[in-house]
């Protein structure tokens, strides 16, 4: 019998390497699942899970050990054990705006309170299919709309990691990130190996560069939303926040592809299945000839000193790897975040609209309806009072915001001037990757209005010098930081939020590097590279890869992980990028180490 | 802005203000006021003649209409699309709108469309089309959206011949139907008014919510309630055709809103435009639509124009008169956006032709053939009324029956012992097609008479023949038409010597006792003698020759 603190180290690895802990028996699921149990419990305070253990847990962890066992018995019995897979008996956890049955699944609204449903995301069942222990439901921001998971109705969750810097004023509980904030702080805390959340602007990117992992959006329709708690449907992605970039293409491949109950997904890209055998002999080190873009638009001025540099070290890395670092314009960047935030609100409007108390949703008092269909009921409460009602008692305030924000962008009179202009603009951020990635279908003709809109109606962004006209060879990834800063101090989150603070727009800010690649639908991962000069809290860099290039993306992901890993090994003696930037075990130790500290300190 | 113009149905925005009332318009009904021009021209109605100057009001009618299709499942889950079922049993999380449930769409509702956007002769059924979503709050509706389509209908511009009834002067004109769309229904409540101190309430059945519809909405073509109830009627008859709907106004699986409004004669501007609903019966929808009109009209000419406002009216059956039912005063704004949810639905041209080869004979292109057989105005209306027997006559006259003679039988006895007969249709029935044939040929050839045929049809309609046909029933039954001379002389000369009185009588110039000898040499010949020969023996012989 393995003892408990195996067991806790295990939890705090990868899932390869929780595999082969469980395949040489040095810990069994069940172990795993008790100790992931106890943990969860011991941090609570960080408040990265809502409601309790699903109650498939020990089921799950105790049939992979079944299974293991009766491999290990020669396969004996009549029925052959299901091929191996490397999740088979690891735990994850699951952002709690993905359905799974037996539990509560609330998008962390009051109006979703109690509310069971009555099937499975395919994301969870897909796992669960192959052995993954579902753990718990992460806390995350409402119905995914905040970047930093404070805007939930279970409370502000809290980053594990503490600054390392030396000044007072760094000092106090980091912002998570989100809105899979406790997606996120699970991983990093030790909890589970990794989880499921969902992005659809930044939302599994940006709580992983916070928190020191990996997050992994894919291209949009890569894996099924079904059972995904829709916030921007033409957005929502899942996603995945992992300790490395292996594990990232270890679920992207057990839960991608084609799906009956979703019309938005596409079928699986079958290359994923030889970049896990490659990355499972060793990752390549060489990334010659491939070019990595970086767009001078993302160079605002909201990136901090400690940021930007260690954007330039990671290019440095790159070029360690052979791949050539070029200049790409993508000219619309700056307009992508307006677009962004007058889009999900306005599909969010529409999404939200069944929380109206009928059916499900938090009971508000009961409407009445006139007999001649009118809505006018005896008592003078009509269905639309009280639906108001239910809604009004049901979305917590940046909810309402955005759905207000939403639903008059959408107004028929004012639509053309925001949702549809929205859209053009959305377009345009799509052409911008397309010709960097040299993706964009060629037509004959000039004038240069490709992608069916029309640029003269927009006078949005700055063109870079030398952006027009220009044919610049295509890149293969772009490359920029995840977010402009690293984790904010929570009380200073909290000081600028709604409702304390009803205008501010500032939390939008921190979106500004991911949802560009949301808005274009393409793949997008964030890799930490190191910890920040300043603050000593992990930064994340951000690769997109061109429509549906996952895996090219994975693989350059996984090259420069393993580069930056060896930069952290040389503990800054090493020339070029060594010194600002690395990223090894010991480094993701931090967080975990952290996160006891900060239950001790409880 | 352009939006709201494609919704508009009667009365678009004033920059739109020409109907497209003639152009179509195959045959013109020049009686009554079935147009605008026929009461532009035509003289006041007399009743209504008070003064030279009296002002005549037209009324421009526009018609949508949702039609439930009749696929197996719903429109975007896998629910059944039954009738009547007990409430919510035929339900899921999609189509009650759980979050983290979407729609798929149900390709036998594409093809169903299609075929009724084909049928509607739509010269637009786009390749690619797009879902957008309609939202509002109502506990019917599980989504608070309703996924439709908005910019992009699958079909636009088509046309509808209807026939005109003959009140109406007759003959068959075009409608133009601007657009028809893919979308769902919504559930029903059912309301339950306060009892005392019990408040009132309702109860929501979500079995039809998510119900395949497509809406058709027409161009503000038509003019009278008659003319309604016949747009309705033709539409119903080509939705069975298709067998895209039941079509049934009861079960409201056709759903038929009706937007009426009032103008002058010769001003082209729209009147304000009412939305009448609720109509059970096209025949209901007829006397919803004239008493709008009659109502309108009569407020106008009271000077109290400006109480016809935009509203929705119910028609009360029982008080035979609309009743306000919500002003539109503050319209809801629907926030159309494109469904994010549904990728467009786009097919090929070898999708479209695939489901116009799958489709039947439609009643216009029926009705031209039946013309040229030489059949009938009214025969032809009873027969296209019913696909099922449109089959049988078709089949019949495959068979070498006469057309006119086939016609005739089949829309006069045969339709009349239908009407009566339980739990036997044109289809079931133990007459089939080709005796149906053969009894007609032995009519039309004169192996029998028509009063023999009348004889021996219901033995042959309720099968009590025992398999035989119409030739060995008459043979058995010796029934065959005399039409030997000599026979005929024969039976004509024992006539006239048993009744030398009335012999007598005539030739002393009484002509009207013809008949009594015509009857008696068909009665001495057993119903068999050739009617056209034996009158011509009988003449020749009581002419004494």
């Amino acid at each position: 019998m393995a003892s408990s603190a195996a067991a806790d180290a295990t939890l705090a690895r990868t899932l390869r390497q929780c595999a082969s802990s469980l395949a040489d028996g040095s810990v069994s699921s069940s172990e795993l699942l008790a100790r992931a149990s106890a943990r969860l419990a011991r941090l609570r305070s960080l408040n990265a899970f809502v409601g309790g253990i699903l109650p498939s847990a020990a089921g799950a962890a105790a049939a992979s050990d079944a299974r293991r066992a009766a491999a290990a018995d020669g396969g004996g019995g009549d029925r052959a054990p299901p091929p191996s897979s490397p999740v088979d008996g690891a735990v994850v956890a699951v952002k709690d705006n993905l359905v799974v049955p037996g539990a509560p699944t609330t998008a962390s609204s009051r109006a979703l309170r109690g509310y069971e449903p009555p099937m499975i995301a395919t994301v969870a069942d897909r796992l669960a299919r192959v052995g993954a222990v579902l753990l718990a439901k992460t806390n995350m921001d409402e119905f995914g709309m905040g970047s930093h998971g404070v805007h939930g109705v279970h409370g502000a969750c809290v980053s594990p990691w503490m600054a390392r810097g030396q000044e007072e004023t760094l000092r106090g509980p980091r912002c998570a990130g989100g809105s899979s904030a406790g997606a996120a702080v699970a991983v990093a805390a030790g909890v589970v190996h990794a989880s499921v959340g969902s992005d659809t602007g930044g939302s599994v990117r940006l709580p992983a560069a916070y928190n020191g992992l990996v997050g992994y959006k894919p291209s949009y329709g890569v894996v099924s939303r079904w059972g995904l708690v829709p916030y921007c449907a033409s957005l929502d992605t899942v996603g995945f926040i992992t300790r490395d970039v292996a594990d990232a293409a270890t679920l992207l491949d057990i839960t991608q592809g084609i799906d009956p109950l979703d019309a938005t997904s596409v079928d699986a890209d079958p290359r994923t299945t030889r970049l896990l055998r490659s990355l499972g002999s060793r990752p390549s080190f060489h990334m010659r000839g491939w070019r990595v873009g970086v767009p001078a638009e993302y160079d605002a001025c909201e990136v901090s000193d400690e940021v930007r540099r260690a954007w330039s070290a990671t290019l440095r890395a790159c070029e360690d790897l052979g791949a050539i670092v070029c200049a790409v314009s993508l000219p619309h960047t700056r307009a992508a975040l307006a677009a962004y935030y007058t889009i999900a609100p306005a599909e969010a409007s529409s999404n939200l609209a069944r929380y109206d108390g009928v059916r499900f949703g938090f009971g508000g008092s009961r409407g009445g309806l006139s007999d001649d269909g009118g809505i006018l009921s005896d008592d003078g409460i009509t269905s639309a009072d009280a639906a108001s009602d239910a809604r009004g008692k049901g979305f917590g305030a940046e909810v309402k915001r955005r759905v207000m924000v939403g639903t008059y962008a959408l107004g028929t009179e004012i639509t053309s001037a925001y949702f549809e202009r929205a859209m053009r603009v959305r377009a345009l951020v799509a052409d911008d990757f397309a010709e960097a990635f040299g993706t964009k279908p060629r037509r004959g003709g000039g004038g240069g209005g490709g992608g069916g809109v029309d640029r003269r109606n927009l006078l949005l962004g700055a063109v870079a010098p030398g952006g027009v006209g220009a044919a610049p060879a295509p890149v293969d990834v772009i490359l920029t930081p995840t977010t402009p800063t690293t984790a904010p101090l929570l009380r200073d989150v909290l000081a600028t939020s709604v409702p304390r603070s009803r205008a501010s727009t500032a939390a939008f800010a921190a979106d500004v590097m991911t949802v560009p690649a949301s808005l274009a639908g393409l793949p997008a991962i964030s890799v930490p590279v190191g910890l920040g000069a300043d603050t000593g809290l992990p930064i994340g860099m951000q690769l997109i890869g061109a429509a549906r290039g996952d895996v090219g993306l994975l693989t350059f992901a996984a090259a420069l992980e393993a580069r930056v890993a060896s930069l952290g090994s040389e503990g800054g003696g090493g020339g070029g990028a060594g010194g600002v930037i690395g990223w090894g075990a010991e480094h993701a130790a931090l967080g975990v180490d952290d996160a006891d500290r900060f239950a001790a300190a409880e | 802005m352009a939006h709201a113009c494609a919704r508009g149905v009667v009365a678009p925005a004033p920059s739109r203000v020409s109907p497209r009332v003639s152009g179509r318009r195959v045959v013109v009904a020049r009686v009554g006021t079935s147009s605008a021009e026929a009461s532009a021209k035509e003289a006041p109605k007399k009743s209504e003649a008070k003064g030279a100057n009296e002002v005549q009001f037209e009324a421009v009618i526009g018609i949508e209409t949702h039609v439930q299709i009749n696929s197996n499942t719903k429109a975007f889950c896998r629910c059944a699309a039954v009738y009547g079922a007990e409430p919510n049993r035929h339900t899921c999380p999609v189509c009650l709108g759980h979050p983290g449930t979407y729609p798929i769409l149900n390709a036998a509702v594409v093809k169903k469309a299609i075929a009724l956007g084909i049928g509607l002769d739509c010269s637009v059924i786009r390749r690619k089309s797009t879902f957008d979503r309609k939202q509002y709050f109502y506990p019917d509706l599980p989504k608070g959206y309703q996924i439709s389509q908005f910019d992009e209908p699958y079909g636009e511009h088509g046309k509808l011949d209807v026939v005109i009834p003959v009140e109406d002067g007759g003959g068959v004109r075009t409608i133009g139907i601007t657009r028809a769309h893919i979308e769902e229904d919504a559930g029903k409540l059912t309301h339950f008014p306060a009892k005392g101190n019990e408040p009132g309430y309702a109860l929501a059945d979500y079995n039809r919510a998510g119900v395949a519809l497509v809406e058709i909405v027409s161009e503000p073509d038509l003019r009278t309630g008659r003319e309604v109830a016949a747009y309705g009627a033709e539409l119903r008859r080509l939705v069975r055709y298709l067998d895209v709907s039941d079509g049934n106004l009861s079960e409201g699986s056709m759903r038929c809103d009706v937007n009426v409004s009032v103008r002058p004669v010769g001003r082209e501007a729209f009147g304000t435009k009412v939305e009448v609903k609720n109509m059970n019966s096209f025949n209901a929808m007829s006397r919803a639509v004239d008493f709008e009109i009659e109502r309108q009209t009569t407020l106008i000419r009271d000077g109290r124009g400006d109480e016809i406002v935009q509203e929705t009216r119910t028609w009360d059956e029982g008080r035979q008169r609309t009743v306000s039912m919500r002003k539109k005063e503050g319209l809801a704004d629907y926030r159309y956006f494109p469904e994010p949810d549904l990728p467009p639905l786009v097919f090929d041209n070898a999708y479209v032709d695939g489901v116009k080869a799958e489709m039947p004979e439609l009643p216009a292109a029926i009705r031209a053939r039946y013309a040229a057989l030489g059949l009938p105005d009214d025969a032809v209306q009873v027969l296209v009324e019913d696909k099922a027997l449109v089959e049988y006559f078709d089949a019949t006259i495959a068979a070498g029956a006469p057309a006119k003679q086939a016609a005739n039988w089949l829309t006069g006895d045969i339709m009349a012992y239908l009407k009566n007969a339980k739990d036997v249709t044109i289809s079931t029935m133990p007459l089939r097609s080709k005796d149906l044939a053969e009894f007609c040929s032995m009519i039309e050839n004169g192996e029998i008479s028509g009063k023999i045929g009348k004889d021996i049809l219901p033995d042959l309609l309720v099968g009590e023949t025992g398999g035989a046909g119409p030739r060995a029933i008459v043979e058995e039954r010796g029934l065959s038409q005399i039409s030997d001379p000599a026979e005929i002389e024969a039976i004509v000369d024992k006539v006239l010597e048993e009744n030398p009185g009335q012999l007598e009588q005539y030739r002393g110039g009484k002509d009207k006792l013809k008949g009594f000898f015509v009857g008696k040499v068909l009665a001495a010949s057993g119903g068999r003698a050739n009617p056209a020969l034996s009158n011509q023996i009988l003449m020749k012989k009581l002419a004494g020759e």
